[in-house]
């Protein structure tokens, strides 16, 4: 075989086809590293870039002895070991026959059915319900495939299964609701068990199925192609220009590449987070446990969830408490910091205490984010209050870590100096 | 009955790569001593074997409450089958169940999936053709799990033909 392959992969965020190599290179242990400071829209318009990479599309992947390559498919195959890519010839053949399968039955068809929804592309009720008709055959061969077979090809997960679960992860979390899904009993076995294959999870996250099929909104697409900044507008217009007119058979490539490009501008997030692994720890789910349950539930199940590898605990503690005056002031000072702070609720957990009473209080608290660094790094936004504390990472395995934790998730801590816990503030 | 309990336990020891010790069987359970150390009860003792050889079941409580789970049902409905009627009972379940999952426990084979293997071999390898088809899913989950030589071991690999033949014309099925 040959040697491991290692390099960088250019991508935007929570892209399905950039997951296909992610995914490919953890089960072949490839060393494939995601460009942190790449931005979609500037980073691919550049010389460098374009010399590289001619169309200027994402993913690329530029190995470590400077082997450039396009598309995630292929990108996914060069990252890929024997067991992903097919032993024999055939096997071989026939990964490449689902692979073509899924760019050629499944992604335009999912285009055409998510995009109007998400307001990328505008609505068009023909190619619409079309869609959705040739999205109900594709998944009719696969349930037909996969009746009496556990995986595509072979008895193992190949990148045939990576590619296509990949290509109907849109349809998945956005279209697909319990009743549609219904007929397709052997593709949702298949599907739930790819994506809970722990190389999988880490990459792409724990992925929530669709519970109620969302309906085009046509003010949605209308808003998002106006209500963005001039330049823009100004680009939006040109590529209008540049779409053949409706009547005509689109030619499908060119289709989606608009909406690709329109999709890979949208979620643009701007989240600080995004640029550390998603791991599987689901915060947001956390979040509602925590609100929901009383702590003897909640607690356990913030160790069951947590994810060591991608999330790290914090101890946070106010330095200057013995300027601490009235209580409500203190509590200000927090609820005030929360805010500050709050684009960071996303991927973080917090609860802190209010220790004593009027002139003789302490402030401290349990963090929780994503990433093993000091959080507040990540974004200059985020850098007003977290200096007047002193922060100590905690060993999620140590006995004292989950003592703290479940003391300061319940509300039944005391300061340091014996103070009494006066009252407590979550932030999520 | 009798021999299949002992072989099975004797089968999970080798996959596990564990020392049986002395697997012998009362009327009831079966007992294994192994260092001066006395195990009794089916599913204790592949819960001693899995501790002999470290192999945490890494999973969260549910998963491990089914995994067990299923080594009772294992020892109490599949080897104790005695009859056609039961081997049929137990086809259904598992076919229902099976049709809407990979695997028992887990989304990865665990000892569930490896114990009711051994449970099964032998019903499987009896199986007309016929009840192969009648019972897809079980079929399906089983060749995949035979075609892992660690968990197949000396087993004969069960053909499943038919079903194959199936594949190639569905349209026709």
């Amino acid at each position: 075989m040959s040697a491991m392959v290692s390099g960088t992969l250019y991508t935007y965020p929570e892209n399905f086809r950039a997951y296909k190599a992610l995914i490919a290179a953890k089960y072949s242990s490839a060393n494939v590293k995601v460009d942190s400071n790449f931005v979609f829209g500037e980073t691919n318009k550049t010389e460098g870039f374009l010399n590289k990479f001619p169309s200027g599309k994402v993913p690329a992947f530029e190995s470590s002895d400077g082997k450039c390559l396009q598309n995630g498919d292929a990108i996914a195959y060069y990252v890929s070991n024997e067991q992903l890519r097919g032993k024999t010839d055939l096997e071989k053949a026939q990964v490449l026959q689902w692979i073509c399968f899924a760019e050629s039955e499944i992604l335009p068809a999912s285009c055409a059915w998510v995009f109007p929804i998400l307001g990328i592309v505008q609505y068009d009720k023909k190619s619409f319900d079309r869609a959705k008709e040739d999205i109900k055959a594709a998944l009719g061969i696969l349930n037909a495939h996969l009746l009496t077979r556990t995986y595509l090809v072979g008895e193992r997960i190949s990148l045939a299964d990576i590619t296509v679960a990949c290509n109907l992860l849109h349809l998945y979390t956005h279209v697909l609701d319990p009743e549609f899904r219904k007929s397709f009993v052997n593709v949702n076995r298949w599907f739930v068990t790819i994506l809970n294959q722990p190389n999988f999870r880490e990459v792409t996250g724990e992925v929530q199925l669709c519970s109620k099929v969302a309906e085009v909104d046509p003010k949605k697409f209308h808003q998002q192609a106006t209500g963005k900044g001039k330049e823009k507008k100004e680009k939006k217009e040109e590529k209008k220009e540049k779409k053949p007119t409706p009547k005509k058979e689109k030619e499908p490539e060119e289709e989606m590449d608009a909406a690709e490009e329109a999709l890979a501008a949208e979620p643009i997030s701007k989240d600080p987070f995004d640029s550390l692994p998603k791991g599987t720890f689901n915060i947001d789910d956390y979040k509602r446990c925590y609100s929901n349950e009383d702590e003897s539930k909640s607690i356990p199940y913030f160790w069951e969830k947590f994810d060591p590898k991608n999330y790290s605990i914090w101890f946070g503690e106010y330095k200057y408490g013995d300027e601490l005056a009235k209580v409500f002031m203190s509590c200000n000072l927090i609820t005030g910091m929360f805010q500050r702070l709050d684009k960071m609720r996303k991927q973080a957990f917090a609860s802190v205490c209010l220790f004593g009473a009027d002139n003789d209080s302490s402030i401290s608290g349990i963090w929780v984010w994503r990433g093993q660094e000091l959080a507040f790094n990540l974004s200059p936004d985020w850098q007003i209050d977290y200096e007047s504390y002193d922060w100590k990472k905690l060993d999620p395995t140590s006995d004292e870590t989950k003592k703290m934790v479940e003391q300061y998730f319940a509300w039944t801590a005391t300061d340091s100096k014996g103070r009494k816990f006066n009252q407590g503030k979550i932030f999520k | 009955m009798t021999v299949n309990i002992i072989k099975c336990l004797s089968q999970i020891a080798s996959y596990l790569k564990v020392n049986p010790g002395k697997i012998t069987l009362e009327p009831n359970f079966a007992i294994r001593s192994f260092n001066n150390t006395v195990t009794t009860g089916f599913v204790s003792i592949i819960l001693q074997f899995l501790k002999e050889a470290s192999c945490d079941i890494n999973g969260n409580n549910i998963e491990m409450a089914e995994i067990r789970q299923w080594l009772e049902y294992c020892v109490v409905y599949v080897l104790n089958v005695e009859n056609v009627q039961n081997i049929e009972q137990v086809m259904k379940e598992l076919d229902t169940l099976l049709s809407s999952k990979t695997y028992l426990a887990s989304f990865e084979a665990t000892i569930a999936d490896v114990t009711l293997f051994y449970s099964l071999h032998n019903i499987m390898a009896n199986l007309p053709y016929l009840d192969k088809e009648k019972y897809l899913s079980v079929s399906r989950w089983f060749d995949n799990i035979q075609q892992d030589d660690s968990i197949r071991q000396k087993n004969k690999m069960v053909t499943f033909s038919t079903n194959y033949l199936t594949c190639k014309a569905p349209a026709k099925h």
